[in-house]
């Protein structure tokens, strides 16, 4: 078995960049690179085009849905199917009024039109795979040397079943992801469900202890000042401390909180990047990124629409109410911005319980 | 090897077909209608997703299918009964390798966990209003409705292909009828094209494109184009210019043009311009695995010429699978009896058979004397091998006094063979289990023919020998005497000979010419026994 590598990571540790190095590090041997994301995807595909000018031949690149169909689900399908071609997968939300039984196939992994639902790829090519002893990881052992997979913390369910038995073959794996920026799930699965929302470090640990990957940590930021990781690191106190690398210093460093009436002077003044929880959070006529959409990028500042839950934890500082998925998407929002974090406090009464200085106080500190 | 094996359904005359290949030479033969030129064509179907150079896409026509399935289904919908439309399938199974291994899976019609590619030309799921309105009147029904049809391009592991990202090159070699595009040979271009490397076609495309640009800059044209700015003012301020369009891709292939010692491609001989062909096609770079499909390779060519091309495909072929077709023996012959693939329909039905059975010397034997018809042989229904030019004429006229016509035109070959070469004929029968007759002189001992000679074949069921037991009378010449007065035989040839013995020595010094003065005259005579028994 080669040795295959867990690398945890914390945002802006340029574990992106990494993986491109790995993967330009061993131009002999056949490697597939996965993230969950379309996103991150054209991130990674633009971070080889920036530093190599293309993505090698020896390198494939796609996303973990695309790679489930096409190399897990198909090959195998008439396992299941004796004569069905799986055309695509189905990304609406599936909406049950009953239960289908896995007994029959056709209904609970396939909806109309010979399409799968995204919820249930991973555990219909773990299905297959059984079926026929193996035969998945085996038929990628012909095609891939290395597997690299990205973003690792979004995956769950029957994902895991998946790339534990990748690491169990003769291909290498090295998963890079942080489970503090777990915003996604790839299934709405019960399967593994304990290790969902981020908590997807568990299953990192138990692997370790079985011998089938070393876990390594990346501490050191890249992108962010200490100010802003320290502020990040206070929702995850489990993990290590994250150590700035990043030593640029503007007059407007650090994080804030901003009124209502001072946005859009401040908007104007400094052009930080809007994030908000959804498309429809009020933004006061903004644009800007989902939180969601944001991971991966890097921005010179942000000014974040926190949630209610957000707002709460800023109030009170206490994480026992912080849900994971709360957590994570405030995690990767501060952790989006090189200089400087803003908060949007509409409300006059959480402004003032918010132990964050306003932009202004600060100015007429310096002044 | 690239291709293991092909399997074909509902293609043309092929309704369910399946044939193994050689991982070096493949020779397919086989009568006309065999189906031979089919199977390169699906070859390039499963490889390359076209069809006479087109898309498949736009080439489905109800003439792909095979007509005895179309009839059933036509058959069926008028009699009322409720029945799939057919589906035309071909399965490639290739080796497994580094640069196929994607190509794994289980979607085959073996279910064989395996590496290959098909093309399903089915019908589309998204015409069913179309349909079910053709279905409504079935009287007008004659055909199926391949509008309703669409072709995937799938390797075995479910997901389509795509002709840019395909590993293994094609080469598809058509040297009956050249076929003109543009005024260029687009096999030419397709082979040059898979000639070149990717970096080598870029960099000629951006000559091509440079000298485009260097037009633009002559001073004729800057002059013309001066002045159309003049005349543009009613233009307004659009500027108007005159230029080449480069705006085509692969515009060299249009316009740049082949010279063969300075003559251009396409004004050079037929049986050159394939040779150019072919050996193009054999001399690409290994980078790829490579199939090269032949289309009877001996058109055009001189036999000298032939010699000169088989000798270089046996020499270059290494690494490449080379398919072909052929009408040739001589080619069957030097390239090695065992690549053969003999094509043959029974009862509708596509057959297959191989000859690598054959021994070793057997294949040496007919290398180093390929003028024997082999082929010729291969495809006859029934055969009768004889010795000699006499033993032919001889047994035909019988034939002819008996019922009237040639045996040729019942299906029925005389071959004439020499001695030593009856046993490998036998040999080379064998996997066809085809009915052979050998009419023989006993030479004086028919003991040592039936024990000696031909033991491995006697009580075979498919072997018939003929001739006579009598040892006193040796040769033909001698039983012909013995059935046969004497004064017709002279009046037949001519002579007037003394004595027996005289006319014996006539007829062995002049072999053919008595046998065809036989063959030629008015009046019949008296055959021996076994020549009867070769017909019956």
């Amino acid at each position: 078995m080669p040795s295959n590598n867990v690398i945890l990571a914390a945002a802006g540790s340029r574990k992106t960049t990494s993986v491109v190095n790995m993967s330009m590090a061993n131009p002999t041997k056949r490697i597939l690179v996965l993230t969950y994301t379309i996103e991150n995807l054209d991130t990674i595909r633009s971070y080889f085009i920036r530093d190599y000018g293309m993505v090698p031949p020896h390198i494939t690149l796609q996303s973990w849905y695309s790679f489930l169909l096409q190399d897990g689900a198909r090959p195998y399908q008439r396992l299941v199917y004796p004569d069905m071609r799986i055309e695509s997968i189905l990304f609406a939300e599936r909406k049950l009024s009953f239960h289908p039984s896995k007994s029959k196939p056709k209904t609970y992994y396939i909806a109309k039109g010979n399409l799968i639902y995204k919820d249930h790829l991973s555990e219909f090519v773990h299905q297959v795979n059984e079926k026929g002893t193996g035969c998945v990881i085996e038929r990628l052992e012909g095609i891939y040397d290395a597997i690299f997979i990205d973003e690792i913390q979004d995956m769950s369910g029957y994902d895991w079943e998946l790339i534990e038995a990748l690491m169990q073959s003769k291909i290498e794996i090295c998963c890079v992801g942080d489970p503090r920026q777990a915003t996604y799930s790839t299934s709405n699965s019960q399967k593994n469900s304990k290790f969902k929302g981020g908590r997807c470090e568990g299953i990192f640990r138990n692997w370790e202890q079985n011998g089938i990957c070393s876990i390594q940590e990346m501490t050191d930021c890249f992108r962010s000042n200490q100010q802003i990781c320290d502020h990040a690191d206070r929702i995850f106190p489990n993990y290590k401390p994250t150590t700035s690398k990043f030593f640029d210093m503007t007059p407007h460093d650090g994080v804030y909180k901003l009124k209502a009436s001072e946005v859009l002077e401040y908007y104007s003044q400094y052009r930080p990047i809007v994030l908000r929880n959804r498309i429809d959070s009020d933004t006061m006529n903004l644009d800007g990124f989902n939180i969601g959409v944001s991971k991966g990028k890097t921005f010179d500042r942000v000014m974040i629409f926190p949630t209610q839950p957000m707002l709460q934890y800023l109030m009170d500082g206490n994480l026992t109410n912080l849900k994971n998925q709360s957590k994570a998407g405030m995690y990767v929002a501060i952790t989006r911005a090189r200089y400087s974090v803003a908060y949007v406090v509409k409300d006059a009464k959480m402004y003032n319980k918010i132990n964050l200085p306003g932009y202004r106080e600060v100015e007429s500190s310096v002044l | 090897m690239l291709i293991e094996s092909i399997v074909i359904k509902n293609f043309k005359c092929y309704t369910n077909f399946e044939l193994k290949f050689n991982e070096d030479l493949n020779m397919l033969v086989g009568n006309n209608e065999a189906g031979k030129s089919t199977i390169l064509e699906a070859i390039q179907l499963g490889l390359t997703g076209l069809y006479n150079y087109r898309n498949i896409q736009t080439e489905i026509s109800p003439y792909l299918f095979n007509l005895h399935v179309v009839q059933q289904y036509v058959a069926n919908i008028k009699a009322g009964k409720r029945v799939d439309l057919p589906e035309i399938c071909i399965e490639l199974y290739l080796q497994e390798c580094a640069e196929t291994a994607g190509f794994k899976g289980i979607n085959n019609s073996k279910r064989q966990n395996t590496t290959g590619v098909k093309m399903l030309i089915a019908y589309d799921k998204g015409y069913d209003l179309e349909y079910q309105k053709f279905l409504a009147e079935p009287t007008n029904i004659t055909t199926i409705p391949t509008e309703y049809f669409s072709a995937q391009w799938l390797s075995f592991a479910g997901n389509l292909l795509s002709s840019h990202s395909f590993p293994i090159k094609t080469m598809f070699i058509d040297t009956a009828s050249i076929r003109l595009q543009s005024g260029n040979d687009y096999y030419l271009q397709s082979v040059i094209r898979n000639v070149l490397e990717p970096e080598e076609r870029a960099g000629l495309s951006l000559a091509h494109r440079l000298l485009k640009g260097e037009f633009a800059q002559q001073p004729y044209i800057r002059d013309i184009n001066d002045k159309m700015q003049g005349g543009s003012r009613y233009l307004k301020e659009k500027s108007v210019s005159l230029s080449v369009d480069i705006s085509q891709k692969y515009g060299w292939e249009g316009l740049l043009t082949t010279y063969v010692d300075e003559i251009p491609f396409h004004h050079i001989g037929k049986g050159k311009q394939n040779i150019i062909k072919i050996m193009l096609a054999l001399h690409t770079s290994g980078k790829q695995c490579t199939v090269i499909l032949l289309e009877e390779p001996e058109n055009h060519q001189s036999f000298s010429n032939l010699h000169r091309l088989m000798q270089y495909i046996s020499q270059e072929c290494n690494s490449k699978q080379i398919i072909l077709t052929t009408h040739s023996p001589y080619i069957l012959n030097k390239m090695g009896l065992q690549k053969a693939i003999l094509l043959n329909f029974t009862s509708g039905q596509g057959y297959s058979t191989t000859f690598a059975t054959l021994k070793k010397d057997t294949i040496v034997y007919f290398q180093k004397l390929p003028g024997y018809d082999t082929l010729r042989f291969l495809l006859a229904d029934k055969c009768i091998l004889v010795e000699g030019p006499s033993d032919e004429l001889l047994l035909q006229r019988l034939y002819l006094d008996k019922h009237k016509r040639l045996p040729i035109e019942d299906g029925i070959d005389i071959q004439s063979v020499r001695g030593l070469s009856f046993l490998r004929f036998l040999e080379l029968a064998e996997p066809l289990k085809k009915d052979i007759t050998v009419v023989t002189d006993n030479d004086g001992d028919y003991q040592k023919l039936t024990t000696v000679k031909y033991k491995a074949y006697i009580g075979n069921t498919n072997f018939k020998l003929c001739c006579s037991n009598n040892n006193s009378l040796p040769s033909l010449e001698q039983q012909f005497l013995a059935v046969n007065n004497l004064a017709t035989m002279q009046t037949l040839f001519g002579t007037n000979y003394a004595t027996q013995g005289e006319v014996l020595h006539y007829m062995q010094t002049n072999k053919t010419d008595w046998a065809l003065s036989v063959f030629e005259s008015s009046t019949s005579i008296v055959y021996p026994q076994y020549f009867h028994n070769a017909f019956q």
